[in-house]
């Protein structure tokens, strides 16, 4: 479908992927995906609560894509565990790869996912690596045969702004996937920014649990996203890479043979 | 793409560098930018005007001019009545930016007259300007309290030496009167100014860091003026004056581009004086405004041009490649 | 018999299938994972797979999360 992302010969439309934490209730989380149409988020894997029966899964869309994460793994080896984990639970085999081995910022551990790419493509995941922006980490993912790469946009708690913009906009115009901006998004123009620079998409969780009214907080972000979208297609002049070269040389004339 | 620096701005030595391109290669590159920052600032518009000859009554000696004054030709101005009719076969080509051009005589053509032509035509066209003699500050802020916003004057070349020779009497001759017209005109408050050389007389590289450098001071001085430039070549004409230098294709395309590098936002006007195919093909390289549907003699006098004419066009015929195959939006009123 | 379940010990009274130490724990086998002594134990082998002295067993599910 013309403009539909497309990952793993999965199409979607709606470019904001919400994350499910956080929220103050399941009810609230599940309206806001419901009234919000995202079709991508993440979940975790945990050890169940024998008190507690809930499923949240079953209160979803039928739809959506679901995208399990490996939080809490330090090390590739943990998040290779949790990923299988998480594929039995039977939801699919993608995996948002997340290895965090630092408590002060919360960066993920990009030689660890690194690591655990290589060895969860060969175990066919579907790997979608969080890392902190790094155009060598990512060349080195997309070579591990990832579906897409998930730079943090800004590290957790900073102010507001993309302050990995420039980092992002390289890996943008250098890597042949999907550019899943994720982490740092603080309020709708943020999201609008990303999908500027020609992010495939943003997953923003925080932001939109957290706030007063998440289903609306949530609308709000679609629209930012397909306004950065649109912008982005429409060629922002401003962006210098967005203009389209003339076809044919402009000094050509010059020298032509009579 | 090389990337624009944009720090280069405004920056003479780097305007020296620029006009000195000599690989292909970079210059193609430096046009890429040129029309990058030109489609950036302006759009993809062109703005259409047309002259409007209103005497070639003349005290000069402008050895390179048509209507210099030892040149034998039928001398005559347009009454009120032909400035009127003449500027309405104008209007109704759908032209609204007239230029009006008079050759430097205090008893035929005197800021009188320049007045009168302004009233009767600002009724007709949103912008009017004028190319004609330097004037003092009091009769630049006289004309443009009648509707006068443009002026275009240029200095032909900025070496005092050269300017001497091909200005052998008259009020033009008179060097810094000429160069100083600038601040007049922008300290009457006009709202743009057109300045220009003439190529051929001097070695353009010369005239056009002069040019550039004239600029620079200028911007600097007066913010809220609106600067453009022309670089009219010398052409044979009734003065059978010929070219000291030569200047190619080449040497105008990259006086273009660097002019284009080197102010943003300046205004570039080409005339036709340069030939259809030409034209055509330097659009896209900065120029900003182009005249149109031209004839350089003064009412139905034919052959006794101030210079001759290559593009010969129709604004209709023009409008039409523009639109369709260059796909530029013509502008005929810049500002209401 | 001693378990170690989710990291906590568990007494069980005898062996049984992880299903019906599910059941047992009004805990729906659809939509948990088990691990067995680190092994992924599939849904369609819960009913067929006892549980034995001194397993450890991590029962786990797809919860919200960011």
């Amino acid at each position: 479908m013309n403009g539909d992302l497309s990952i793993a010969g999965f199409n979607f439309k709606n470019r904001l992927f919400l994350g499910t934490g956080k929220f103050s209730s399941n009810s609230i989380m599940k309206k806001t995906v419901e009234e919000s149409l995202c079709e991508v988020v993440t979940v975790a894997v945990r050890r169940i609560d024998f008190s507690n029966n809930e499923n949240i899964v079953s209160d979803l869309p039928e739809k959506i894509k679901l995208l399990p994460n490996t939080s809490g793994a330090r090390n590739a080896e943990e998040a290779i565990r949790i990923a299988k984990l998480a594929r039995a639970a039977g939801y699919g085999d993608w995996i948002k790869l997340e290895v965090i081995n630092d408590s002060k910022y919360l960066f993920p551990d990009n030689y660890q996912t690194i690591k655990a790419a290589e060895v969860l493509v060969k175990l066919g995941f579907v790997v979608l690596p969080y890392i902190n922006p790094d155009l060598t980490v990512s060349r080195a993912i997309m070579n591990a045969g990832a579906s897409a790469i998930m730079p943090l946009g800004a590290p957790i708690g900073s102010n507001r702004g993309l302050k990995m913009k420039e980092l992002i906009k390289i890996i943008i115009n250098e890597i042949k996937l999907p550019i899943i901006v994720d982490a740092g998004i603080g309020c709708p123009s943020d999201a609008c920014e990303a999908m500027e620079i020609g992010a495939a998409a943003c997953l923003v969780d925080t932001a939109i649990a957290t706030s007063n009214d998440p289903v609306k907080m949530a609308k709000a972000f679609v629209n930012a996203v397909n306004a950065g979208r649109e912008a982005y297609l429409a060629g922002i002049p401003s962006q210098e890479i967005n203009f389209a070269r003339p076809s044919s040389p402009l000094t050509g004339f010059l020298y032509a043979q009579n | 793409m090389k990337n624009l620096e944009t720090n280069k701005f405004y920056n003479l030595d780097h305007f020296k560098k620029l006009i000195s391109v000599e690989d292909r290669a970079e210059l193609e590159n430096n046009a890429q930018l040129a029309h990058y920052l030109t489609v950036l600032n302006f759009g993809k518009t062109l703005t259409l005007y047309t002259p409007l000859y209103l005497s070639n009554y003349c005290t000069n000696g402008c050895l390179y001019c048509g209507f210099n004054k030892i040149i034998s030709l039928k001398r005559q101005k347009l009454s009120k009545k032909e400035i009127k009719e003449e500027g309405l076969k104008i209007y109704q080509k759908g032209i609204r930016n007239i230029l009006l051009v008079s050759g430097e005589d205090d008893i035929n053509s005197d800021v009188e007259y320049f007045n009168t032509a302004i009233l009767t035509l600002k009724k007709m066209f949103s912008s009017v300007a004028i190319e004609v003699k330097a004037m003092s500050l009091n009769e630049y802020k006289a004309l443009k309290k009648n509707g006068l916003d443009c002026v275009t004057i240029y200095q032909e070349t900025y070496s005092r030496e050269i300017y001497k020779k091909v200005h052998p009497f008259g009020a033009k001759a008179d060097y810094d009167f000429r160069y100083t017209s600038a601040e007049r005109i922008c300290e009457a408050g006009i709202r743009s100014l057109n300045l220009g050389i003439l190529l051929g007389l001097n070695k353009w590289e010369n005239d056009a860091v002069n040019l550039a450098e004239h600029l620079l001071y200028l911007s600097g001085k007066y913010p809220d003026t609106e600067f453009s430039v022309s670089f009219p070549r010398i052409r044979k004409n009734n003065a059978n004056f010929n070219s000291l230098y030569d200047v190619s294709d080449i040497d105008l395309v990259k006086i273009i581009i660097s002019f284009r590098l080197f102010m943003p936002k300046l205004g570039i006007a080409i005339s036709t004086r340069e030939n259809e195919d030409f034209r055509n093909s330097i659009i896209p390289l900065g120029v900003t405004k182009m005249s149109i549907g031209s004839k350089t003699h003064v009412g139905k006098d034919e052959g006794h041009e101030q210079f001759s004419i290559s593009d010969k066009r129709d604004v209709d015929v023009f409008r039409s490649y523009l639109q369709d195959k260059a796909g530029y939006n013509p502008v005929f009123q810049a500002w209401n | 018999m001693e378990l170690n379940v989710n990291g906590e010990l568990v007494m069980l009274p005898k062996e049984m299938s992880i299903k019906e130490f599910l059941v047992q724990k009004n805990v729906y086998s659809e939509y948990v994972v088990v691990e067995l002594n680190g092994e992924i134990i599939s849904k369609q082998k819960h009913a067929s797979t006892l549980l034995r002295k001194n397993d450890t067993i991590e029962i786990l599910k797809l919860v919200c999360g960011g």
